[in-house]
């Protein structure tokens, strides 16, 4: 029977009560008002013992009883007819075990799988590689956008998009995003439209509001290719099983999906196939896909009659391990004196090079509550690595041109950055303006200098900037977790969501401890297996989101079980049993069980029990296959301050302030080192990364660490993080998302500070001293001295 | 280390490697004092000094014996001489904390202490270990006893994936070793070769911070 319940909702002082209807084995939602003991409290990550002792074992550490070693051989050309793959040489070549031939007569970007072999060691698969000869027949190629969006320039791939051919189809949203793309099939040469967004529609009239605005901002903005760049490679070891049945260790944040790919790709029922990893090192939104290298290595596997493990090089991680797409955006935007934002409009040109999913027009929707707003966004094809998501997908690249762009406007309008908005964009996300103001006191921006950029007469110019960032409520949906408790009191959840950096073991373990009144260290967590209860990648930043609710109601129905044989013990109702913190049974009759008696009593030794992540209470914004939106969005703001040396070109980024809600502030440590990292690893992509490509040979000229440059520990600024908590009552444990946002608007307020400090706008990343020398020219030139 | 391998055999570059000699096939050619030009070019020196000490025994491509010291603990096995540090821990001594990023020295992944220096174990030939005592993150608890900077990761969330902490943790030990009290300028340069992906940089000063008895707050100022 649903009940109804009456929740506190929002933030700091600005609460209301609401009305929520939950079903009956729904335990009380925790809202504003709940006191807990281990949910919300910087609690150090519980598996953290493993990681920091070496013992913690990733795919790439995996060893099983004779393993050999496989290596992938593939084509340098970034286009190419493959005439013959000549094996033989390699077949006798020492230790080699099995020898595997794609089904691939056409490679279409460097890096493509042609062939593999495995061996005894990998030193011995490698020679063993470098041993097989393949013919091939190079043809045209393009690897820039420029050339591949010319009419005559050679089509990369014809067809439906969502297929994509032998390419990899990208997942998760963007997997959504290109079967949109799919019902549109107008691709016209390299070029295919991408008519919808998950993230809003086009509104109001832009061209209308363009003729009565006060000013108007036209602008080009282009972002480079950032490749993931995780520590551990793809990486699978696949064995065969008596049954024909295939168990994989594999580095794939959905083991499940990972599970349905390997089995229809072998034509075997999915229960003949077991996925499972232990520990991730790193995915950023790749890592979706098992394929092609997980069924590379269960071929040779098969073949060999042996295990066979397969890790990708440093540089295939960079040709084929997928990458952030590369965009041009031309952005308009338009508004009155007055202070108000009247038009929003992006025209994006982006490349996954031989894959879909480079829109950028999500932030163009959904951060500014403008009345008219026109998007569109055009996949490019290239002959390069498919692109997929990448932390945000889209988000950096469109919130750098778009709040660029707003800060372009407000200096031609004479407004305040933060005031503008104050105004303008804290209409869905009402907490923004709370954010702004804490941030804008935090940084110091009262005592911000030449509000018009560029004063100053030394060489070493200071400034500070602002930028919005924003995110979305995904969750799923049906996710499960069961939690099993033990006669002896020890408690066991379980789900297949994968252990990356965030902490899904943690904030499993906290939910299920604050719910039985344990401790999360005595909560042991078991993920990444596809034969436990589903629950999706991490992805979207959904995790903690999506797995809390049903991770904290099946304690609930679980401990519910344990009461109801205490009570029978104690022989009292069970209604007037309270399970204390301490794990502590008392009933009112005075009457009390310790946590381990109650357990004891369990018949068979356990109980166990299944939560499932029910939709918000209020029902989402939209559904889509892969996720829900809830009805409200992740908002945040960032600030930058920066130094700037206009002898040569340097910046320095000082400091950032970072002030973010993510629903219910699950763990402000682990919340914390999210915001860091999100920071960081967008001041990498906008100030240090891109992949450099050959534009006659078509090949990527840094496909390493060290031409391929990341933010290391020296380039590392201030950081300065608050947290909003926030609750909307929306599920039992009311946490929302948080590991994107966090990267969406750090370079738009880097570059906004460098126009504060100079007065030179960067519209292309990464900003480079290069850049910054032609921005301080292209300023000299308009503004002489 | 339970393993020996086969004579290699010369390998040609085809298509598939025509954009560059790996390392390994560059090491390997090197021992083997092989006729490449790029190896004939870059060995030059090496030859020359080799014509000084002509008694010097030539080692592979064949495995050869070798013992080194790891955590305090002796291990004997017959590896190719081109095989590195950082893959005879892992792949051979099955000592997989130490991590394998990028192969190439640029990211500190595979830090290890030889003797009290941190090295880059992927560009160390293991041949050329013997005789120094080799610690890995393995080596840094005693018994089940952690030492007190693996505690102050874990307090200070120092670590997200996990896997560059290997690295990091041997990077920051060697700098407590010769600096009980670093000021933060110095933990970023002993991190310096460090790559992290999550972006855990904050967290890992807080820690060694912390470790060495300082304020971890004083690096917000």
């Amino acid at each position: 029977m649903p009940r109804e319940v009456e929740l506190t909702i929002g933030y700091d002082d600005q609460l209301t009560t609401v009305k929520r209807t939950i079903p009956d084995d729904e335990p009380l939602p925790w809202d504003a008002k709940s006191d807990l003991r281990v949910v919300g409290k910087p609690v150090p990550r519980v598996d953290a013992r493993e990681k920091v002792t070496g013992k913690a074992k990733y795919t790439r550490d995996v060893k099983l009883p004779g393993m050999l070693y496989g290596v992938i051989v593939r084509s340098p050309y970034p286009a190419a007819q493959i005439r013959k793959v000549d094996t033989e040489r390699a077949e006798k070549m020492p230790g080699v075990c099995a020898v595997y031939v794609l089904d691939r007569s056409q490679v279409r970007f460097q890096g493509h799988e042609v062939a593999a072999v495995a061996a005894e060691t990998l030193e011995q698969a490698e020679d063993a590689a470098r041993a097989i000869t393949v013919e091939y027949a190079p043809s045209p190629f393009v690897v820039t956008l420029a050339k591949a969006m010319q009419s005559d320039a050679p089509v990369v791939m014809p067809g439906n998009p969502a297929g994509g051919g032998n390419v990899k189809a990208p997942t998760g949203i963007v997997r959504v995003a290109a079967a949109w793309a799919a019902d549109e099939p107008i691709q016209q040469g390299n070029v295919v439209p991408l008519k919808r967004s998950l993230f809003g529609k086009n509104r109001g009239d832009v061209e209308e509001a363009v003729k009565t605005a006060d000013a108007v901002v036209e602008q080009e903005f282009f972002t480079p290719v950032q490749t993931h760049s995780c520590l551990e490679t793809h990486a699978s070891v696949a064995s065969w099983e008596p049954g024909n049945r295939l168990v994989v260790y594999c580095g794939a944040k959905s083991v499940t999906e990972a599970r349905e790919e390997l089995a229809d790709h072998f034509g075997l029922p999915h229960s003949q196939v077991r996925v499972t990893n232990e520990f991730i090192g790193g995915h950023f939104g790749t890592k979706a896909s098992s394929l092609p290298y997980t069924a590379i290595a269960a071929h040779l596997a098969k073949k060999a009659g042996r295990p066979v493990k397969i890790a990708l090089s440093r540089k295939d991680e960079h040709l084929a391990g997928g990458n952030r797409p590369l965009n041009q955006m031309k952005v308009r935007v338009a508004g009155t004196r007055d202070g108000a934002l009247t038009a929003v409009e992006v025209v994006n040109h982006g490349s996954a090079g031989a894959g879909f999913g480079a829109g950028a027009s999500g932030p163009f929707f959904s951060i500014y509550d403008c009345a008219n707003v026109r998007a569109a966004d055009f996949d490019v094809l290239m002959n390069t690595g498919p692109g997929c998501a990448f932390r945000a997908p889209g988000h950096p690249q469109g919130t750098f041109a778009l709040e660029v762009a707003i800060d372009m406007l407000c200096e031609r309008l004479g407004q305040d950055p933060v005031e503008f908005r104050l105004r303008n964009s804290c209409g869905r996300t009402p907490w923004r303006a709370e954010e702004l103001r804490t941030g804008a006191e935090r940084i110091g921006w009262k005592e911000r200098r030449n509000p018009q950029g560029g004063a100053g007469t030394g060489p070493i110019r200071r400034g500070i900037g602002v930028a919005n960032c924003v995110w979305y409520s995904v969750y799923n949906p049906g996710a499960q977790v069961e939690v099993q408790i033990n006669k002896d009191g020890s408690v066991t959840a379980f789900t297949s969501t994968s252990a990356p950096g965030a902490g899904p073991r943690t904030v499993i373990a906290q939910a299920v401890a604050e719910e039985l009144g344990l401790d999360a260290y005595q909560i042991e967590v078991r993920l990444a297996n596809s034969d436990y209860p589903y629950s999706p990648a991490p992805g979207g930043s959904r995790i903690t989101s999506t797995v809390t609710p049903p991770a904290r109601q099946a304690a609930y129905r679980a401990k519910q079980t344990l009461l109801r044989h205490a009570a029978r013990k104690l022989g009292v109702g069970v209604e007037t049993l309270v399970l204390q913190a301490g794990g502590q049974i008392v009933a009112q009759s005075g009457q009390t069980l310790e946590w381990t008696q109650a357990c004891a009593l369990l018949p068979g030794g356990k109980t166990a029990a299944l939560g499932e992540r029910l939709d918000d209470y209020s029902g989402p914004a939209a559904a889509f296959p892969a996720a829900s939106m809830g009805q409200d969005q992740v908002a945040g703001v960032q600030f930058a301050k920066v130094t700037v040396d206009e002898r040569f070109g340097r910046v320095t980024v000082e400091k950032i302030v970072a002030v973010q809600d993510c629903g219910r502030v699950f763990n402000p440590l682990l919340a914390e080192s999210q915001l860091q990292g999100g920071i960081i690893n967008a001041l990498s992509f906008g100030l240090f990364e891109e992949r450099v490509m050959d534009e006659l040979e078509g090949r990527m000229l840094n496909p390493d660490f060290l031409f391929y440059k990341l933010a290391g520990p020296r380039e590392m600024p201030i950081i300065d993080t608050v947290f909003l908590n926030i609750y909307h009552g929306q599920s039992n444990t009311d946490a929302r998302n948080l590991g994107e946002p966090a990267k969406v608007g750090t370079i738009a307020a880097v570059v906004n500070a460098i126009y504060n400090a100079t007065g030179a706008w960067i519209t292309e990343l990464p900003v480079t001293p290069a850049r910054v020398l032609a921005a301080l020219e292209a300023r000299d030139r308009r503004t002489p001295a | 280390m339970r393993k020996t391998r086969d004579k290699s055999v010369e390998s040609r570059p085809t298509p598939s490697t025509a954009s560059g000699i790996s390392r390994r096939s560059f090491l390997k050619g090197a021992g083997a004092s092989a006729a490449g030009l790029a190896t004939a070019r870059l060995s030059l020196p090496a030859a020359k000094a080799g014509e000084q000490k002509s008694a010097a025994p030539i080692l592979g491509p064949d495995p050869v014996p070798m013992t080194l010291r790891v955590n305090g603990q002796t291990y004997t096995a017959r590896l190719e001489p081109r095989v590195t540090l950082a893959d005879a821990l892992r792949d051979h001594l099955d000592l997989t904390g130490t991590k394998l990023i990028c192969d190439r020295g640029a990211c500190g992944g595979c830090t290890v202490l030889l003797d009290t220096e941190p090295v880059v174990s992927c560009m160390v030939l293991a041949i050329t270990a013997q005789g120094k005592e080799i610690r890995t993150v393995e080596g840094l608890a005693q018994n089940d006893t952690l030492d007190s900077l693996q505690e102050a990761f874990i307090a200070h969330d120092a670590l997200q994936c996990g896997y560059c902490t290997p690295g990091m943790l041997m990077s920051c030990r060697a700098l407590l070793n010769r600096n009980p009290k670093p000021g933060l300028a110095e933990i970023k340069a002993a991190v310096s070769g460090n790559i992290c992906r999550c972006g855990t940089y904050p967290h890992v000063f807080a820690a060694v911070l912390a470790a060495s008895g300082q304020d971890p707050q004083s690096m917000r100022r």
